[in-house]
């Protein structure tokens, strides 16, 4: 039978430092093959790969490893993806895949697929259906909350949004037009452009607000030769850089990407303090209080010699570099550090990742659901913008996209049960010879 | 004792169908019904087809059924519904003359020559014997006793035991022996409601006020071109107003279903006109369509105020409706409650899980319309064959079939009013389409021999350019369909044995294992839409499958 491919994060939820992702479905050698950039492979062999996305750019350096059917978990064809394990390269895996026109797996899924192929012994359903579990409700809560902190009543809204126009669109489908009421056709398509624009408006707010689709944002400001790309290069060197452009040749900003305790960090060094170069002079120091704006915690550095009232806010941290040639008493507010020497820089780190974690902490408690959630809404606004885009009069090609709204919106919020639309319908209009 | 492979009980839309298919199949077949003016009864709304209704009526017609030749023989004013909307939404829906139709049907009937049709009530029935009147005994059974079991007709006060209200005045008896047989074998019954309005003489209402509604010309046909009928009548439009809804509200204590008398559930689908007044109080106006009863008929149906009102209060309401103010109401609106079963203790041939060769069709089943009860009848009546005659089966579901929809519906999730079908309860709807019924079903039904290769390729025929048309236009959907039914077809393959145990399992709540005892779902598809089941849920059940297939 010819399945759709599906994925899923197989390792655990939360930062790791590697990450599993596994596909499954027919034919997959093809994918296989592009993913590592080898015509010829072994299956069950790890391949180094780097991993690119449709536009070419790197998305992470993984080890891919190929299973073939019926030899792996579900029977069907397996790619096992081992990425690193920050929340930003998943996700950016994930979207590569949907780009590719695959889905993400339904809860159980993989379990299911093993236990059509005969793959699964009893022992393994056993703990899988403790693991489902988990996998349905606490999760879905768990997926709401973080997605827009605590607003569930959003969420709640939104369902009965999808539920009313589901019901009106049965109502145009099923009843001839001097049953209806006047205008409902206008009013079924007021409803589902606001409900799309609602659903769009979240996933861009979420996407910009949450840091997780392009990595944390921390940003090095400071006056010039205080040792800012001292300490930028020392910490692009005691972390794992994946992506390194240093000596900064094409931005105005020099950057590197890190690893920081599973966590995907993007640092910059501002460039604009730094003795103006051609390219950077262009740019300007707005450019530079740009970079500040957007980062998610910001490392003032200052020689330790210099004195500053500088109060650090939630996302900034103080810095005192050349601690070597400091005598005098130290701040409160500050981490002295010593790039000469690497002194504090050890402290330096677990203050970032502190601060890490206090930023991500809510998002944390389901990673793969909120990515799931994400991919669903998307999915959602989607149909309803084909449903709004349906050629005229065709209103059995907008209830199409509607039904399918419905289903991914049911997929998160619970599913939307034929009672309920039916309930709504005859709840709100008057039907009926 | 008379032997029979098949004995149908009722010969209404359900029991006329079942009849038909049964003996198709070749099944020495019986049809036991209180009268002759049962056959092809039209009780309620002199019309066949509509949303939904329609793609049923060329499924049943694609095997080889006998409402869409009957509608077309007496079909008197047809019209396609949203015929400016897609393809998948428009419906024909035709008026239809009552005894043209009635006549059809027997004339119907009448060639199957191993069909015999006997006009007796039931006074005995052994469901495992498979016995009735101690006089004819049969390897399998079909139930299609409509509005029959414990029928009780309710108009204001009065309270008149009886299976419908007859043309000619009079009330027919309802079944009183059934219910409780049903009872005794362990089927448990629920009390369903339903409502008709006044019939009004034509030649008491003033048309000029009213607003005209032709039929299409040319027109659309259910199965195929009759050139017998040229026939051709309008229907027309009217309104309540203010002054109607005033009084209805001024007197709602005395309407039955609101000061308590009527307990059984009414379908919200088709409201009373006291129910539409008192939910939407801010429509200050509602139709009413004044359809003809048949062409020569002195009868109008007034689709769209059905009631159970008293005849006083009628009277009253009435005549405030432009156009009627001088009705002669010639038998007043009613409600009916009657006994129907619980479908969840169906398969999907619509055969008992407890009692082989015992079947169900109809609104015993606990759906509402005609043309509902015909889907099940064919259904039932193909199955009671196969069951006979040892033949193969005849099994629709979700995905090639809006009658599999309906059962599928019935069987698995009960209903807790009459069932209706409706276009938005199939998934797969872009897929079930009228035109292509015959390219979903026609094979399926030569293999069965419910039609002739001969009749296919003339239905075929008559349809290939539109569905290639459809099919062209709706191609990507019908592609996402493919992929959906792919997986649907799967989990129903995985069958769940009749008496799996429930019970024990660990991971589902007592509440789910009680529902789940109670519904016996069919296979992993079934399971999975019932409320409340978690994937961990569905697991639990596959791993114990798996166990005993083992």
């Amino acid at each position: 039978m010819n399945n759709e491919t599906i994925f899923a994060l197989s390792s655990g939820h939360g930062k790791s430092g590697v990450a599993v992702i596994r596909i499954s479905g027919t034919n997959l050698k093809y994918i296989f093959s592009k993913f590592i950039n080898k015509k010829i492979f072994t299956p069950r062999h790890a391949y180094f790969a780097n991993l690119k996305d449709a536009s070419n750019y790197l998305i992470d350096q993984v080890i891919c490893v190929y299973f073939e059917a019926p030899q792996s978990f579900t029977g069907e064809d397996i790619i096992e993806i081992h990425s690193h394990g920050a929340q930003a390269v998943i996700e950016k895996i994930f979207e590569h895949l949907q780009g590719l026109g695959m889905r993400m797996a339904t809860p159980g899924e993989f379990s299911k697929r093993a236990f059509y192929n005969n793959k699964m012994d009893l022992a393994d359903i056993d703990g899988l259906a403790a693991l489902l579990d988990a996998q349905t409700d606490k999760q879905r809560q768990s997926a709401l909350k973080s997605m827009i902190g605590t607003d569930s009543k959003q969420y709640d809204t939104w369902r009965n949004q999808m539920i009313e126009i589901s019901a009106y669109a049965a109502a145009i489908l099923d009843y001839s037009e001097d049953e209806l009421p006047q205008n409902i056709n206008k009013t079924i398509k007021e409803k589902t452009a606001k409900l799309y624009k609602e659903i769009n408006d979240t996933i861009s707010r979420y996407t910009a607000v949450r840091a997780i689709r392009s990595g944390f944002n921390i940003t090095l400001a400071g006056a010039v030769n205080v040792g800012k790309s001292s300490l930028f290069n020392l910490m692009v060197g005691s972390s794992r850089a994946i992506v390194s452009d240093v000596p900064g040749t094409t931005r105005d900003v020099v950057s590197a990407q890190l690893d920081i305790d599973g966590y995907l960090v993007n640092l910059s060094d501002t460039a604009g303090i730094r003795e103006a170069t051609d390219t950077v002079e262009k740019m300007g120091i707005e450019r530079t209080i740009t970079e500040i704006e957007n980062a998610d915690l910001v490392l003032h550095v200052f020689e330790a010699t210099e004195k500053t009232d500088k109060k650090p806010t939630e996302k900034e941290l103080i810095v005192f570099n050349k601690l070597d040639l400091f005598k005098g008493k130290k701040s409160k507010e500050g981490i002295y550090i010593s790039t000469k020497t690497d002194e504090g820089i050890d402290s330096l780190m677990k203050a970032i990742k502190d601060k890490i974690h206090d930023l991500t902490n809510d998002a944390e408690s389901g990673i793969a659901v909120n990515t799931r959630t994400k991919a669903l809404l998307t999915d959602a606004a989607e149909e309803l913008k084909k449903a709004l885009n349906a050629p005229d009069e065709n209103y059995d090609i907008f209830s199409e996209h509607v039904r399918l709204a419905a289903d991914n919106i049911g997929k998160i919020l619970g599913t939307i049960t034929a009672a309920e639309v039916m309930d709504a319908t005859f709840s709100q209009l008057c039907l009926g010879k | 004792m008379t032997e029979f492979d098949v004995i149908i009980i009722g010969g209404g839309h359900a029991g006329v169908e079942a009849a038909a298919a049964a003996a198709r199949r070749g099944a020495k077949t019986l049809l036991l019904t209180q009268s002759k003016s049962d056959l092809g009864a039209m009780s309620c709304n002199p019309s066949i087809g509509g949303p939904g209704k329609s793609q049923m009526v060329a499924e049943i017609d694609a095997l080889g059924g006998v409402i869409g030749r009957a509608a077309d023989a007496a079909g008197i004013h047809f019209r396609t519904l949203n015929a400016s909307h897609g393809a998948a939404t428009q419906a024909l829906r035709a008026q239809i003359d009552r005894s043209l139709y009635h006549d059809a049907i027997v004339k119907i009937l009448s060639r199957y020559e191993n069909l015999t049709i006997r006009f007796q009530k039931v006074e005995q029935l052994d469901l495992q014997e498979k016995t009735v009147n101690k006089k004819y005994r049969a390897k399998a059974i079909v139930l299609t006793t409509g509005t029959f079991l414990q029928g009780l007709v309710t108009r204001g006060a009065e309270k008149i035991p009886s299976g419908r209200l007859q043309d000619d005045g009079t009330y027919q008896d309802p079944d009183t022996n059934i219910s409780g047989i049903l009872k005794d074998a362990g089927f448990s019954l629920m009390r369903l409601k339903t409502g008709t309005p006044a019939r009004i003489e034509k030649s008491s209402i003033d048309f000029s006020v009213c607003e005209l509604q032709p039929g299409d010309n040319p027109h659309d046909w259910f199965s195929e071109p009759n050139p017998e009928n040229n026939y051709s009548a309008v229907c027309y439009i009217t309104h309540t107003n203010e002054t109607t809804h005033r009084i209805i509200r001024e007197n709602i204590s005395n309407a039955p279903m609101y000061n308590g008398d009527i307990r059984g559930t009414g379908p919200r689908y088709c409201p009373s006109l006291e129910d539409k007044v008192m939910r939407f109080p801010e429509h200050t106006s509602h139709h009413v369509f004044l359809e003809p009863e048949g062409l020569f008929s002195d009868l109008i149906y007034p689709n769209g105020i059905s009631t159970s009102f008293g005849a006083d209060i009628q009277d009253k309401w009435i005549r405030t409706i432009p156009g009627l103010e001088n009705a002669k109401i010639a038998r007043y609106g009613y409600a009916i409650e009657y006994d129907a079963i619980d479908a969840r203790v169906l398969n999907e041939r619509l055969e008992s899980k407890d009692i082989p060769g015992l079947f169900f069709a109809g609104q015993i089943n606990g759906t509402s319309g005609y043309e509902e009860a015909a889907a099940q009848g064919i259904v039932a009546g193909a199955n009671a064959a196969a069951f006979a005659l040892n033949l193969e089966t005849l099994n629709l579901d979700r995905t090639n079939a809006m009658i599999g929809v309906l059962i599928d519906d019935i069987t698995t999730l009960g209903v807790d009013e009459p069932y209706r079908m409706f276009t938005s309860r199939a998934e797969y709807r872009l897929s079930l389409r009228s035109d292509n019924a015959i390219a979903r079903l026609g094979d399926m039904a030569v293999k069965l021999g419910l039609i002739t290769e001969e009749e296919y390729n003339k239905k075929y025929d008559l349809r290939a350019e539109k569905i290639k048309e459809n099919d062209k236009f709706y191609a990507g959907y019908i592609q996402r369909n493919e992929r959906e039914i792919a997986s649907y077809r799967r989990d129903a393959a995985m069958k769940i044995p009749v008496n799996f145990d429930y019970k024990n399992l660990s991971g589902l709540t007592n509440e789910l294992i009680e529902k789940l005892t109670a519904t016996r779902p069919e296979n992993i598809a079934d399971l999975s839409r019932i409320p409340g089941i978690t994937p961990a849920g569905i697991m639990v059940v596959l791993r114990k499958i798996k166990c005993g297939n083992n």
